[in-house]
């Protein structure tokens, strides 16, 4: 056949078909790579051809499919190499294999997506592919394009064809459309065009097909074939159904040239409707699958044939039960409705009855009883038509102001009120008996239902304003009176749902949080955990209102201590207890008693523990801060360090006999994370009044007075601490965290600690303390904030020695590339702050330093190397503001470094740096241009350097780039966005020279970015 | 409408009608209360299976007038303790870099799911802040402590 010479097979054909059978016998498994192996290789051989047609005419069906398999990998690996005539030869063969197939084998349906291929490729004239194939069925041979006019009509060959041939038809005309909508998008027309020339063949097919699977069905109960007819006419209706639904979705895709075409494609659409009555297979999911993707395919008649058919006895029937039937319905439904919104008529024309008709159903879908899920999946389904539904109401609203709206918003606006009110319903968990029963899928599908309809709730909101925020307050307070707790919990999950969005309707929330809500749910052990924690998250989201309402708190207040004990809502709680008592804190001093109380009584719950305990302490300290005098503070901090002080003394008795390290460590951590929660919620809020006199006097109650000892007493704490556990890094980290409360406040208070304290603290750290990072940031704060303290001058002095001291330890920013990131980030805040200290250091020292942050900058690692620029971006700016102090130091340092920083910035531009961290490295070098009048001679000398621009001397187009890069910078150093191109540009041809040369070479700190 | 109002008027219809669970997406609102489509409030959930599983975190995404051309800014509140996320809290990643991996084609869900897988898939190429890098490439178990209590304090719903 089709094999292009003869040549004689690798094996005998009964060996190849011998190793076949092997594949498919049992016992072999160990051989089948092998065998497989082998087969492929014959499969791709050049007489696969040969083989795959043997193969099919063997009497076994697993040699047959085999065979049909191997011409589908040569029809698509190898059927470009085929002649015209080998082509035709190929198709005839495949044809005589279909038609003469007894059956409907796995072998028919293989070769019938191998003819679908071949009939795809461009090697392929073929055309009237239906009719062909239908007129080679009837005569049992092939019948190829040049003789079909010489016979009857499809109309009068088709019916008379056996069943089992139109299956055999249908599949194959199923296949081509799949196949030939996997060409969307290419150039070739030709194959739609051949195929779109079949339309009117299919149409009989479908036709025939579907008149005689519908005729079976309706076989009167009595006849004697009864259950053999009803059977193949499922299966002829299934296949007609499959086929019609691949050629609308080819339609869609490709019959825009010849849109009058698709009528030979609706004409089938009251065919494909009956098979909804006779329950075949799929067929809901099929006409909803139209209605979703394609819904322009049906036309108005045919819109209201299927909503008859809905609204019939039939429809009316799934709709009553609630299974996996309604479900489909209730797709084809929601589509339908979708549809509507589309077109906007279901919502514009409020007074159409069929469109109230749609609507009503639409309600209906979300009222069944069962808990979404496993029982009521077609809330899930419904849900989608609301959300489409109130997003294009909310669209369209916005094209109106207010009061302006046309008649039918009213409307529209009421059924989205309702369709909230019915998933409210929805969303309310079932008893514990129901939930207990649920598998984890089961509560995902669930919540992510809740998910959801907040979401719409959300959207909806937009509509309706504080009439749905009032509707939720109603509800939840019903629920509360009715002691009916779960529909009281999606009460509140509503109103959380609308809580950021709510504004002025503090009265009618107010009508709800007077009412004993908060107590109730603390007394009544018997309320559902999920209850309670909607609560606490109720209290979380409603944040901003009981901060304007603090007479709410003492009832708010005590329930989130009281959800302490609850292990799942014990963060929560903390979190808000935190939040609510630092907002309203000068309302609360009168509550302090009781509050530490509570506190007592919570560090015997299992809950209590670091982060629980830090929060609470937090909000506690919070109203301490807002005692009236620094008096009542001692007395309020006294009682809070006690608590500290238990944690800190256990953890080091624990430690130090050997006892429980570990607890001892988790005790520590506690209590350098409450102290430093404490020192956070002692910081005057943002909107304090500032006590000038204090300020002006400095107060010296907390350094000298009798508050001196709580300043004892932190630094004790960070102290001993630090040192028992020096090589963890959350103490570390706390330790920080606590020095720092007190760095940016402008009055004295307990934190506010003399500026040794901190400075003693981080020159005692080293290259081993953990989160040496951390330290160095902290650094950087205090230098930041403390340049108006009488010692900064001395405790800068040791800051900078530290520095120095850390940088020599490291000898080069490889080694530690982040802790040079905090070294060089210190030295800058010192030249931002001061760089005038830097003038009483020793030559040595100050060149050790630069020198250091030359090797940043030419080191490959990015944070170093940023933040060198930066910091010599702050130098360079600095030499130019004529009057600061610190100009004559920062002209200095130019003067001395500037030649080297400059090239270590070429160096970068001459293609070392990686693309991302080239917009740093421009920063300075324009800032040196803009400044410097010998930036030219040190640019021009840098350049001469460059190893990569020193090989290429010779050539004259290196040198006119390297002259025009520097003309361009000079010219543009005004003009940032011309500047970075100018750069940009030269960096780039480097980068070029730099592949040319010696791709090899590259550096490997860059082999990442290209 | 301009061609970004449009697009993101189309982003905040397509996120309606499908996002990934867990996930939000809304444009802010000023302090008038009207809704500012080029400013976005999302939420990334941790990914299951994952030390960042049950977190929520919260960033505010800004759009240029040129977005679909230019990428958008995503800015963790509060900045976050990750190696490739700036001081600052802008996240450093390449589909959000301009000059590297953006493409107008790249959608809302595609941007927060890449904020998702980079969560935990740090990128130690293109490191962004050096406390979070250097307690990731020194001390794993530390590392995953502390991003243990960062879920914590940013629990997801």
């Amino acid at each position: 056949m089709a094999a292009p010479q003869a040549q004689a097979l690798p094996l005998a054909l009964p060996d190849i078909e011998a190793l076949v059978k092997t594949l498919y016998d049992p016992g072999h498994a160990t051989k089948i790579p092998q065998t497989e192996a082998t087969l492929r290789v014959l499969q791709r051989s050049p007489q696969g051809w040969e083989i795959g047609d043997a193969l099919l005419n063997s009497a076994d069906p697993n040699v047959q499919f085999f065979g049909a398999l191997t011409l589908t990998v040569k029809v698509n690996a190898d059927s470009a190499d085929l002649s015209e005539e080998e082509s035709a030869q190929l198709l005839s063969k495949l044809i005589h294999h279909l038609v003469t197939n007894p059956s409907s084998t796995t072998a028919t349906r293989k070769l019938c997506s191998t003819l679908a291929q071949y009939f795809t490729k461009p090697i392929s004239s073929w055309v009237e592919c239906i009719r062909s194939l239908t007129l080679s069925f009837a005569l049992q041979r092939p019948v190829l394009d040049d003789t079909l006019d010489s016979h009857p009509s499809t109309w009068d060959v088709l019916p008379p064809l056996a069943d089992n041939h139109l299956l055999t038809l249908l599949d194959f005309a199923m296949n081509v459309a799949d196949e030939a909508k996997k060409l969307s998008n290419r150039p070739d027309q030709r194959p739609h065009e051949r195929l779109i020339a079949n339309v009117e063949s299919l149409e009989v097919l479908l036709q025939v097909a579907f008149g005689r699977g519908i005729k079976y069905l309706s076989t009167p109960p009595d006849d004697p074939n009864y259950e053999r007819l009803l059977q193949a006419g499922e299966k002829l209706c299934v296949a007609s159904f499959e086929c019609f639904l691949g050629w609308i979705f080819y339609a869609q895709s490709e019959f825009k040239a010849v849109p009058e075409k698709l009528r030979h494609l609706r004409s089938i659409t009251e065919l494909s409707f009956s098979c909804l009555e006779y329950h075949v297979d799929d067929a809901m999911e099929h006409i909803a699958t139209v209605l979703e993707g394609y819904p322009k395919f049906f036309e108005e008649k045919h819109l209201h044939m299927l909503w008859d058919i809905i609204t019939s006895q039939w429809g009316l029937e799934i709709l009553k039960n609630l299974d996996a039937e309604t479900v489909s319905l209730a797709r084809i439904i929601v589509a339908y409705g979708s549809e509507l919104v589309e077109t906007k008529k279901l919502y514009q024309e409020p007074d159409n009855g069929h469109y109230q008709q749609v609507s009503s159903f639409l309600h209906e879908l979300l009222k069944y009883p069962d808990p979404v899920g496993v029982e009521d999946e077609v809330a899930l389904v419904a849900l989608d038509f609301w959300s489409t539904y109130i997003s294009a109401i909310a669209e369209e609203s916005f094209l109106y102001s207010e009061g302006e709206h046309p008649p039918w918003f009213v409307v529209a606006r009421s059924h989205a009120f309702q369709a909230i009110s019915e998933l409210l319903q929805k969303i309310i968990y079932p008893p514990s008996e129901v939930t207990k029963t649920w598998d984890s899928d089961a509560k995902k599908t669930f919540k992510v239902f809740r998910m959801d309809v907040r979401d719409i709730t959300m959207e909806a909101f937009e509509l309706l304003r504080n009439e749905l925020t009032e509707q939720f307050i109603d509800f939840s307070i019903q629920a509360l009176e009715a002691k009916r707790w779960l529909e009281l919990e999606a009460g509140l999950f509503c109103l959380i749902s609308v809580a950021d969005a709510a504004t002025a309707v503090d009265d009618k929330l107010s009508r709800l949080f007077e009412r004993p809500l908060f107590s109730t749910i603390t007394e009544n052990t018997g309320i559902p955990a999920v209850t309670r924690r909607t609560a606490v998250d109720l209290v979380a989201a409603f944040n901003h209102f009981f901060m304007r309402n603090p007479h709410f708190l003492p009832q708010v207040l005590p329930f989130l201590l009281g959800a302490l004990a609850q292990p799942s809502l014990a963060q929560g709680a903390a979190k808000s207890f935190a939040s609510l008592c630092s907002e309203c804190r000068r309302t609360l001093t009168g509550e302090l008693p009781s509050f530490f109380q509570m506190y007592d009584q919570f560090i015997t719950y299992a809950t209590a523990e670091e982060s629980t305990k830090s929060k609470v302490l937090e909000g506690i300290a919070a109203i301490v801060q807002a005692e009236s005098s620094e008096e009542k503070q001692l007395a309020g901090l006294q009682q809070l360090f006690q608590y500290v002080a238990h944690d800190a003394m256990q953890a080091l008795n624990l430690t130090k006999d050997g006892n429980d390290a570990e607890q001892g460590l988790m005790l520590a951590l506690t209590a350098l994370k409450c102290l430093s929660c404490i020192g956070k919620a002692l910081q005057a809020p943002d909107d304090g009044v500032v006590d000038l006199d204090e300020v002006a006097t400095g107060s010296t109650f907390w350094t000298q007075g009798l508050g001196k000892d709580i300043q004892t007493q932190i630094l004790n704490f960070i102290t001993y601490l630090t040192q028992v556990f020096p090589a963890n890094d959350e103490i570390i980290e706390s330790a920080c965290n606590s020095l720092r409360a007190g760095f940016k406040e402008a009055g004295p208070g307990p934190f506010v600690l003399p500026a040794a304290a901190a400075v003693d603290y981080i020159t005692r750290t080293t290259l081993q303390t953990p989160r040496l990072t951390y330290v160095l940031e902290t650094a950087c704060c205090w230098v930041s904030c403390h340049k108006g303290s009488s010692d900064f001058e001395p405790q800068s002095q040791r800051l900078l020695h530290y520095d120095l001291g850390i940088m020599q330890a490291l000898q080069h920013p490889r080694n530690e590339p982040e802790v040079s990131v905090g070294c060089i980030e210190l030295i800058q805040s010192f030249i931002k702050q001061n760089a005038s200290i830097l003038k009483h250091e020793h030559p040595d020292v100050l060149k050790g330093t630069f020198d250091f942050s030359v090797e940043c900058l030419k080191s490959p690692e990015v944070l170093p190397k940023r933040a060198a620029a930066s910091l010599w971006r702050e130098i360079i700016e600095k030499t130019a503001s004529s009057g600061n102090p610190d100009q004559v130091m920062c002209q200095e340092i130019v003067d001395h470094f500037g030649q080297a920083v400059t090239s270590a910035l070429i160096a970068n531009i001459s293609g070392e740096v990686d693309a991302s961290s080239l917009e740093h490295i421009v920063i300075p070098l324009r800032k040196l241009i803009q400044n410097d009048r010998h930036s030219k001679a040190y640019i021009s000398s840098a350049l001469s350097e460059q190893p990569l621009l020193q090989r290429m001397q010779g050539e004259q187009a290196v040198q006119d780039m390297i002259r025009k890069f520097i003309e361009s910078l000079m010219r543009n150093a005004k003009n940032s966005t011309a500047f970075k191109e100018a750069v940009k540009t030269f960096w780039q041809g480097c980068k070029q020279l730099q592949m040319q040369l010696a791709p090899q070479t590259m550096h490997p700190g860059h082999r990442f970015n290209y | 409408m301009s061609l970004c109002m449009n697009r993101l008027s189309e982003e905040r219809k397509q996120w309606r009608r499908d996002h990934p669970f867990g996930f939000f997406a809304k444009p802010a609102r000023n302090s008038a209360g009207m809704m500012d489509l080029k400013k976005w409030e999302v939420g990334v959930p941790g990914k299951e299976k994952t030390i960042w599983e049950g977190g929520l975190f919260k960033l505010e995404v800004t759009f240029p007038e040129e977005y679909p051309t230019k990428p958008p800014k995503c800015k963790f509140t509060p900045p976050l303790f990750h190696p490739n996320v700036y001081p600052s809290g802008t996240v450093c990643l390449s589909i959000l870099n301009e000059e590297e991996a953006w493409k107008p084609a790249i959608t809302i869900k595609d941007i927060l799911l890449g904020i998702q897988s980079l969560l935990d898939e740090p990128n130690p190429e293109s490191p962004a802040q050096a406390d979070a890098f250097n307690l990731f490439k020194k001390d794993k178990v530390a590392y995953e402590k502390k991003i243990k209590a960062i879920v914590k304090e940013n629990p997801a719903p």
